[in-house]
């Protein structure tokens, strides 16, 4: 039996107390003056990391604590009772168990989430999504203020029957109200409820009225799929839950937020993709160009490059599709040009686009 | 007979750490990639290794402190934290956004928002009392008593009452947060005290904090500025989004402006770390800081480059160089009768610092 000296905190107070260790087989006997106990070799476990020093503990007297240096002969003799064996593997099986809930999480977010927003979206009924929409708007109009005046009141009016006729044809959920706002991007989207909002930047940009009834006709096919509803769902997925699950500020953090919104990314894409199809349809049925859907991605495609040329210098940098909101310009131009069927009908009367495109100006 | 009870036995009570960076580099490489590839639910092991390693590598007086607190204790705590405060958050906003019209819409989410500050100092004051308890020296606990919701009423107000005063008021409350911590902290059953009377206040904690203020105003003004003159305002308010070379410029500025900044409020720092450090005592030992703002620049600026050239793996070491120089520059004076200091009252809360992590304010180890 081997004996060995070290320190002894009684848990009781903050005195140290010089000890003998006897190591036996079945444990560690420790005695000083005042102190005589014993701990089972299965209670004993290593408390501290230390280089220079054993700190131990044991399971049946929690604050007690035995500092014994460490030494060839110290390490051979508390060897024996195999203190701080299977930590290591304890640690794998941690990490291991860890990973599977991780990967249970990322599956229940990624996958059934998004598979279960469209049937989520479409069980909602219609009042509630009119509610979430009037939400909505409100928020959007702090940053984005509406085009007011007897201008915008005018477009509103001049392209009311386009707006009209589109619906018919797609009848959606909600009656579709169209909005225009002071922003100088060239953009267009659909909230959920049925409002559309049409930016001044698009406007100016769009060079006919029937690129103006391609845009239409796309929004609405969102607000018919009730898209943002789908992607309020989802977004309980990719965003809520990995925002509650994941946390901290390190780079592991940053990783995981950035595969969310690469994910995020694919559904939006679809989405757009099937809006476009919609559109498509939609045109075709109220006596419309599809091509008119081509024009509309074509001028927002020179006004990006112009964009750019501006900003980097006629260094134009390609984002692949994948890192895309909206599926490749290119692609969907081909798409529409390849759909075109001649029109029956005009979309807007000369004087009528004339008094859409300036609804954004005067007050 | 004990070894060192008697006052007479006088222990030099110096704080050392020991920790190198070599193996804190390690540490933080590899309980990164755990963390990412789990999800970050490995954090929460992660920050209990690296205190366990960060405390046991410490000593007070030759005996090194233990962290006693467990991976799963805040895993739990997390969990904890998702249930009762996160997810009623999230489920009345998502209901008020659905349900309410405009109006009562806004009414939730302000309440919300102040119930949310609140509940910042609340989550603070629990991370202290579960870290507290977690933390062993000679065998015996150290201990956070006190009413968290008080203490989450009292930040909330001092808060109020520094926008109101436009920050004059921010020294202040750190110091009157801090003694609340304090006071109603104990090393087993011997209470520490915290001395926040005007006598107490020897450090220029005002006089450094102009500077400071200043600092921030030129930080924000050149910032601002810089904004102006890449023509970015007219840009945002046109809904434009602002090109690759603007963007790297914009980031140019607010790090060259932070290293600016760091001269102007390290000695509002170092006044404030000696400030606090010399308040703070227990029976007969007081402690003394000498953290000069020159250690915090230099600090700064080395664990920048650190975390920057380790692509953000170097974090974890250099939070332990920012405790190593702590360390290193705290003096302390006077005796202890360790026989005189019993165990604490209470073992502490079962779980810990659900809310301090689900809101992020954790801020590493």
């Amino acid at each position: 039996m081997t004996v060995l000296h070290g320190r002894y905190h009684d848990g009781v107070t903050a005195a140290a107390h010089a000890v003998e260790v006897t190591v036996a087989a079945d444990g560690l006997q420790i005695a000083g003056a005042g102190v005589d106990v014993f701990w089972r070799r299965q209670d004993i476990e290593v408390r501290a990391p230390s280089r220079t020093e054993w700190r131990l503990g044991s399971g049946a007297a929690p604050d007690a604590r035995l500092m014994v240096a460490k030494s060839v002969e110290t390490n051979a003799a508390l060897g024996t009772l195999g203190v701080g064996k299977g930590d290591a593997l304890r640690g794998w099986v941690l990490v291991g168990g860890l990973t599977a809930i991780g990967a249970a999480i990322v599956a229940l977010a990624f996958i059934a989430i998004p598979m279960a927003a469209e049937p989520l979206a479409r069980m909602t009924p219609a009042s509630v999504e009119s509610r979430f929409g009037d939400n909505i708007t409100a928020q959007v109009r702090l940053v984005m203020r509406p085009c007011s005046g007897p201008n915008a009141a005018a477009a509103r009016q001049a392209l009311a029957p386009l707006v009209e006729r589109l619906a018919a044809a797609a009848d959606p959920a909600f009656p579709v109200s169209v909005d225009f706002v002071r922003t100088s991007a060239p953009n267009a989207f659909a909230l959920p409820g049925g409002q559309v909002m049409i930016t001044r930047g698009l406007l100016e940009a769009l060079e006919s009225p029937d690129a103006l009834a391609g845009v239409l006709a796309h929004e609405i096919g969102h607000v018919k799929a009730r898209d943002g509803m789908v992607a309020l769902y989802r977004n309980a997925g990719l965003g809520i839950l990995l925002e509650l699950v994941t946390g901290g500020s390190g780079v592991a953090q940053q990783m995981v937020a950035v595969g969310g919104q690469l994910a995020e990314l694919r559904y939006t894409r679809r989405q757009e993709d099937r809006a476009d199809v919609m559109a498509i349809a939609m045109l075709r049925q109220a006596g419309h160009d599809p091509a008119g859907l081509a024009m509309a991605f074509e001028s927002l495609k020179a006004a990006g490059d112009e964009d750019e040329a501006l900003e980097s210098r006629g260094k134009r940098l390609r984002l692949p599709e994948w890192l895309l909101s909206h599926p490749d310009l290119d692609r969907r131009i081909a798409q529409a040009r390849a759909a075109a069927t001649p029109a029956r009908d005009i979309t807007l009367s000369p004087a009528a686009w004339a008094v859409v495109r300036v609804a954004c100006e005067g007050r | 007979m004990t070894m060192d009870s008697t006052p007479q036995g006088a222990v030099a009570l110096d704080v050392e750490n020991h920790s190198k960076i070599g193996s804190f580099l390690w540490i933080g490489f590899y309980t990164t990639i755990f963390t990412a590839l789990t999800l970050t639910l490995y954090r929460f092991w992660a920050r209990t290794l690296i205190r366990r390693r960060l405390w046991s590598e410490t000593t007070i007086g030759g005996e090194p402190l233990e962290y006693t607190g467990k991976g799963m204790e805040l895993f739990v705590g997390f969990l904890i934290a998702i249930g009762t405060v996160m997810l009623p958050i999230v489920v009345a906003l998502a209901a008020a956004q659905l349900l309410l019209p405009p109006a009562g819409f806004a009414a939730v989410f302000v309440a919300i928002y102040l119930l949310f500050f609140i509940l910042i100092g609340v989550a603070i004051f629990l991370a202290r009392r579960y870290q507290l308890s977690r933390t062993v020296w000679r065998g015996v606990r150290f201990e956070q008593r006190g009413s968290p919701w008080m203490y989450g009423l009292a930040a909330f107000g001092y808060g109020l009452l520094s926008i109101v005063t436009l920050g004059w008021f921010a020294p202040a409350m750190r110091l009157r947060l801090e003694r609340r911590m304090w006071n109603n902290a104990f090393f087993g059953d011997m209470p520490i005290t915290y001395d926040n009377s005007k006598a107490a206040r020897t450090e220029p904690v005002y006089l450094s904090y102009i500077l400071a203020f200043l600092g921030v105003i030129i930080y924000y003004a050149i910032l601002i500025g810089g904004i102006a003159q890449l023509g970015l305002f007219e840009s945002m308010a046109g809904g434009g989004i602002p090109g690759p070379r603007e963007i790297a410029l914009l980031y140019a500025l607010a790090f060259g402006g932070v290293f600016v900044l760091i001269f102007f409020i390290a000695w509002h720092e170092a006044v404030m770390i000696r400030q606090i450090t010399k308040s703070i005592s227990l029976g007969d030992i007081s402690l003394k800081s000498r953290f000069g703002a020159f250690d915090l620049i230099q600090l700064a600026i080395t664990n920048a480059l650190l975390v920057i050239f380790t692509l953000g793996f170097g974090a974890v070491a250099a939070q332990m160089r920012t405790w190593r120089m702590i360390c290193k520059r705290l003096e302390v004076a006077g005796t202890l009768d360790l026989a005189r200091i019993h165990q604490a009252a209470s073992r502490g809360p079962r779980s810990g610092e659900g809310m301090v992590d689900a809101f992020d304010l954790s801020g590493g180890v």
